[in-house]
């Protein structure tokens, strides 16, 4: 009796909650699909039926195909990027140096800051000017310490200027990446590596055989993490960048074919796609956590 | 004979009535049967055939049957008429007499048949055979001209001229009886001296006057209701009195037509420095002079009341009853029942709520209307929605601000600029409040399709036309701009300044050292860049994308002439055509000729290389000019400027304006916003400071600088076409598809599948098929 009583009143709790969420998130997500099926464009709302060929158009959009390409260039260049780059500031801030705190601060704080922010900075390391009193940045750096041949168009590189965005996200995100691998470094239990040593491996083959398997709840997270937020990459484009066509990924477009053409049936198209490549890399994850949450 | 027909329809009528008794209580009152008949003087006075349409609308509305006769002007039709009414069974009749004594014979014919004789606006006289009067009190028209007068007079000793209409006139003897009533108090005491009438002075202590009195003084100031009389004998007074009878002075004038008259002769006389002057009749023409501040009053009879009253009257006559009446009038014979319709006395404060808004006449009949009721009628608040939040867009909106709260000091200003992305922000932000039913009162657009395609489009925006006409903006406002601004016939906002696009400007030190002159066609240009590219000069500036989809326009404008550019946005120029594949390989010849790291570089930077003597040309709007400015830069030492090779004589325009939201939470307020927004002292205080010209042609010269001397020249002489880039001649969609399209070119280099794109897009948005 008790129990139905608590349950109740649980439930009850959490009802304006799950109520919220249903309507500002999932009436929402409807709304969305049956906009992106319909014909509006212009201001005004216009549900005729258009079946599925707001998305037929966008997979022919050449422009589109621009930002799949970008999309999967950036996320390559991200999510490795800062994968890499944070397990070894982990490994490195693992060995027990000196000032571990104030290192760990030093490599998270760029986390803290908003991507305008590290947009507006990074436009200006990466200046595309490679001659003349325009030459900032990264470029001027090479040109001084007679690495001229470094220097490049970055971002105004055709095709694989979007890789060069991506070096700004991994500025900011390998800080994170690396307290999480930090975390699940420090859980490890000590013994695991002594058996290991005495067994006679080298710390390269305790880090590979050992600490990598034991990692890859980790590695899976920051994989989902960084996955995400790069497949919904807008504002850091649009501060270094603005908006150019060779620089185009998904958000970029739906914003300005909404906002600025009022295709609000293709737009809504857009945002509907993002939504699934990403629910395609969290939802088994969410599965995941799950299960082994309630085997604990 | 008459005689013979007259008993043969009584008995008719009697035998008919008898029948209908028989046939007891089946027959019903009204209904299914004639129960009104109305007889009007003349079909050829518009008011009459107005009056019958009232009439038949009301009388049906009400579930009786009407019939409607005229008489023509001729009275022996109209007894024939009131004849057949009573022969068709009527229970009432309305009748309008077209002569008052000679109406007598037809009232008896229908008192004998027992129908009940309503006389409508004039009196049928010498007869007892009139059961009520329906009509407007005289005396109270006189009553509301004197008390205008009397409310206006401030002090003693104040000159006071009467007029009165003819003295065959009964009416005239009831409005002069009615003015008597209230002035003669007021000219007893010394408020006002009488100046044009020694009758009239030496009966100024008497209250009432009998008939001879009345007499005596209106056959001295008489204007037998003639326009040319009332006017003659104004000027023989003024010439007559010297100039303490004038100054400040009170005149009473019977009706419109003289009150015209009597005002043209007084504001022409120049000891009289200002005058009130009644009407009476509230004509279109004198309800211009009261806009106009001409003529001070009239007295606004509204017929539509009087077809109310008369309907009334005869309904109570039809269940049985007998109409209230609070008055009565002699008609030589008996004292007729009445009850007098209402009169209104209009001014300019209460033109537009009186005669306009109660659709008695359409404002479009006058101009000028809406500043006649500003200094009263405009308070609340208008929220102007923009995104000039900084730089000498904000300092603009402020200093017009200023001017707006000037004028209109009632009117609360809130303004919701939004910042951020030339607009776009503001304009996501705009989008959600329109579909969320929330408009602002009046919001700022790029003129032209950018503001039509999308919010007319949408049916967000009211069309300004009467405003327009209003204000006479359309006299200083350059021809080619309208078309430009209106969508089927209307237009739909008020631009505010005009910017060029179609400006190129240089460095003139830059060109001088490569013995480079200023190119005036596209081969020239090409010509001069490439002696430019040889001396190792950078040739041309460009920056961001925006920017080049501007330089896109303007070599579009260069090559294919004005009249071909306008077709590409109207639909008859083929952009699939060779010219414009011409145009596309100039435009990608030019592109060849600028620097790598554009896309890098925002306006600004560009714009600067050519100042700064690192590039020789740039292509930009002319809000480059104040750009140069900031940076301490001469104009015609540190930079030059010329049309856009090709296009000379052609002036590529854009416009931030400002439109009238549909559903505007205070109309008021946004239109006093917008008149001024398009006022000459608006875009005087907004242009010199936003760094534009104005859109206005008669803007003070002085006040710019001379770049924008020389803009203005161009403004109002040169052929208007509209720019694309900043949303003069596509819609948004369309703009969107042609920006997506040459972002694809620039990273391919496809000339003909930027071409087909651009086909296709046109197609898809625009006006091709």
């Amino acid at each position: 009796m008790v129990r139905d009583k608590d349950q109740f009143l649980n439930i009850l709790l959490v009802s304006p909650s799950i109520l919220a969420v249903f309507i500002f998130v999932y009436v929402f997500i409807g709304w969305s699909v049956r906009v992106s099926l319909s014909k509006w464009k212009g201001l005004n709302a216009d549900y005729t039926w258009n079946g599925i060929n707001n998305y037929l158009e966008l997979f022919k959009d050449p422009r589109f195909h621009v930002d799949v390409r970008n999309t999967l260039i950036f996320t390559g260049v991200f999510v490795v990027g800062s994968m890499v780059l944070g397990f070894i500031l982990a490994v490195m801030l693992d060995q027990g140096l000196k000032g571990e705190g104030f290192f760990r601060s030093l490599f998270l704080f760029p986390m803290a800051i908003s991507y305008i922010v590290t947009g507006s900075v990074w436009r200006w390391l990466m200046n595309p000017a490679m001659v003349g009193s325009r030459v900032t940045g990264f470029n001027v750096l090479f040109q001084n310490m007679g690495l001229d041949f470094l220097a490049n168009t970055w971002y105004g590189t055709p095709v694989w200027g979007i890789a060069a965005i991506g070096l700004a996200a991994i500025w900011q995100m390998s800080g994170y990446t690396m307290a999480l691998y930090l975390a699940g470094l420090r859980a490890i239990p000590a013994e695991l590596k002594e058996a290991a040593q005495i067994d006679g491996a080298n710390q390269l083959q305790i880090y590979r055989y050992i600490m990598l398997p034991l990692l890859s709840p980790v590695t899976l997270s920051a994989l989902i993490i960084l996955g995400h937020m790069s497949l919904k990459v807008f504002d850091l484009i649009i501060a270094i960048a603005g908006k150019q066509l060779p620089l185009d990924v998904p958000a970029i477009y739906m914003w300005q074919i909404t906002f600025d053409g009022l295709f609000y049936g293709k737009g809504a198209a857009i945002g509907i796609i993002l939504l699934v490549s990403v629910a395609i890399l969290i939802i088994p994850y969410i599965r995941y956590t799950l299960k082994t949450e309630a085997q604990q | 004979m008459n005689k013979k027909l007259f008993a043969l329809l009584s008995m008719l009528v009697l035998a008919s009535m008898l029948l209908a008794a028989c046939g007891g209580a089946a027959e019903p009152a009204a209904g299914d049967k004639l129960a009104v008949g109305i007889v009007l003087p003349t079909k050829d006075e518009p008011r009459w055939v107005q009056d019958e349409a009232r009439f038949q609308e009301a009388l049906t509305a009400a579930g009786y049957d009407v019939e409607i006769l005229f008489s023509q002007g001729d009275s022996a039709k109209e007894k024939a008429n009131v004849e057949s009414l009573i022969a068709n069974g009527v229970k009432v009749i309305i009748l309008t007499p077209q002569d008052g004594s000679a109406a007598a014979a037809a009232a008896e014919a229908a008192r004998e048949a027992g129908v009940k004789v309503i006389a409508y606006d004039r009196l049928i006289l010498d007869t007892d055979a009139v059961d009520f009067y329906v009509t407007f009190d005289s005396i109270s028209v006189g009553a509301a001209q004197a008390q205008y007068l009397v409310d206006h007079a401030e002090g003693t000793g104040l000159p006071l001229y009467l007029y009165a209409g003819a003295a065959s006139d009964n009416n005239a003897f009831l409005f002069f009886e009615g003015a008597w009533n209230v002035l003669q108090p007021k000219i007893a005491d010394g408020t006002f001296v009488i100046a044009n009438s020694s009758e009239a002075e030496a009966l100024k202590d008497k209250a009432t006057l009998t008939r001879d009195e009345q007499s005596a003084i209106i056959n001295q100031v008489t204007t037998n209701w003639d326009f040319n009389t009332a006017k003659t004998l104004a000027e023989s007074n003024l010439t007559a009195n010297g100039s303490d009878a004038k100054g400040d002075v009170f005149i009473l004038a019977p009706n419109d037509g003289t009150a015209r008259a009597i005002a043209d002769a007084f504001s022409a006389d120049a000891d009289v420095t200002s005058y009130f002057v009644t009407g009476q009749d509230a004509e279109k023409a004198s309800v211009q002079y009261i806009i106009d501040g001409k003529q001070s009053m009239t007295v606004f009879k509204d017929v539509r009341t009087l077809v109310d009253d008369a309907i009334k009257a005869a309904t109570t006559f039809l269940e049985g009853g007998t109409p209230e009446s609070t008055n009565s009038y002699n008609n030589g014979k008996i004292d007729v029942p009445a009850n007098p319709t209402v009169v209104i006395t209009v001014d300019k404060d209460n033109v537009q709520s009186a005669l306009i808004d109660s659709g008695y006449y359409s404002a479009s009949d006058f101009t000028g209307l809406g500043e006649s009721s500003k200094p009263v009628a405009v308070a609340g608040q208008v929220e102007v929605f923009s995104w000039w939040t900084g730089g000498g867009e904000a300092a603009g909106l402020e200093a017009m601000m200023g001017v707006f709260s000037a004028q209109y000091p009632d009117v609360e200003f809130i303004n919701a600029a939004v910042a951020g992305g030339a607009g776009t922000n503001a304009r996501a932000v705009l989008a959600t409040r329109l579909q969320a039913g929330d408009p602002p009162d009046s919001w700022q657009g790029h003129a032209g399709q950018e503001l039509i395609g999308t919010y007319v489009a949408g049916g967000q925006i009211e069309p300004l036309n009467d405003l327009y006409e209003a204000e006479g903006w359309l006299e200083v406002m350059p021809e080619t701009l309208i078309p430009l601004i209106s969508d089927n016939g209307n237009i739909y906002s008020v631009p505010v300044n005009i910017h060029r696009a179609n400006v190129l400007w240089y460095n003139p030190a830059v060109l001088e050292a490569n013995g480079v002159e200023v190119p005036t066609t596209m081969d020239e240009w090409f010509a001069a860049m490439d002696t430019l590219q040889a001396a190792g000069v950078q040739p041309l500036a460009l920056g961001e994308q925006w920017t080049k989809m501007h330089l896109m326009e303007t070599v579009l404008l260069g090559t294919l002439g004005p009249d071909a550019y306008n077709g590409l946005w109207d639909g008859t120029t083929d952009w699939g055509n060779p010219e414009v594949k011409a145009a596309l390989d100039n435009y990608a010849k030019v592109l060849t000729y600028a620097n790598a790291d554009s896309a890098s570089l925002s306006w600004q930077d560009a714009a600067q290389l050519v100042v700064n003597g690192d590039a020789a040309f740039n292509v930009m709007g002319d809000w480059a000019e104040g750009y140069f400015r900031e940076l301490g830069k001469a104009p015609n030492t540190d930079y030059g400027w010329a049309p856009v090779p090709g296009s000379v004589g052609v002036f590529q325009f854009l416009s931030d304006s400002f439109v009238l939201a549909v559903g505007a939470p205070d109309p008021e307020g946004a239109t006093a916003w917008l008149k001024i927004a398009g006022s000459k002292e608006g875009q005087e205080a907004f242009n010199p400071v936003k760094g534009s010209i104005c859109a206005r042609t008669d803007c003070d010269p002085s006040l710019f600088g001379e770049y924008l001397q020389s803009a203005m020249d161009d403004w109002a002489s040169n052929t208007v076409v509209g720019s694309l880039t900043h949303g003069v001649v596509a819609n948004d969609s369309w703009k969107t598809e042609i920006d997506t399209a040459l972002g694809l070119y620039l990273a391919d280099g496809d000339v003909d599948g930027f071409q087909a794109a651009l086909v296709a897009a046109c197609t898809s948005s625009g006006p091709c098929k």
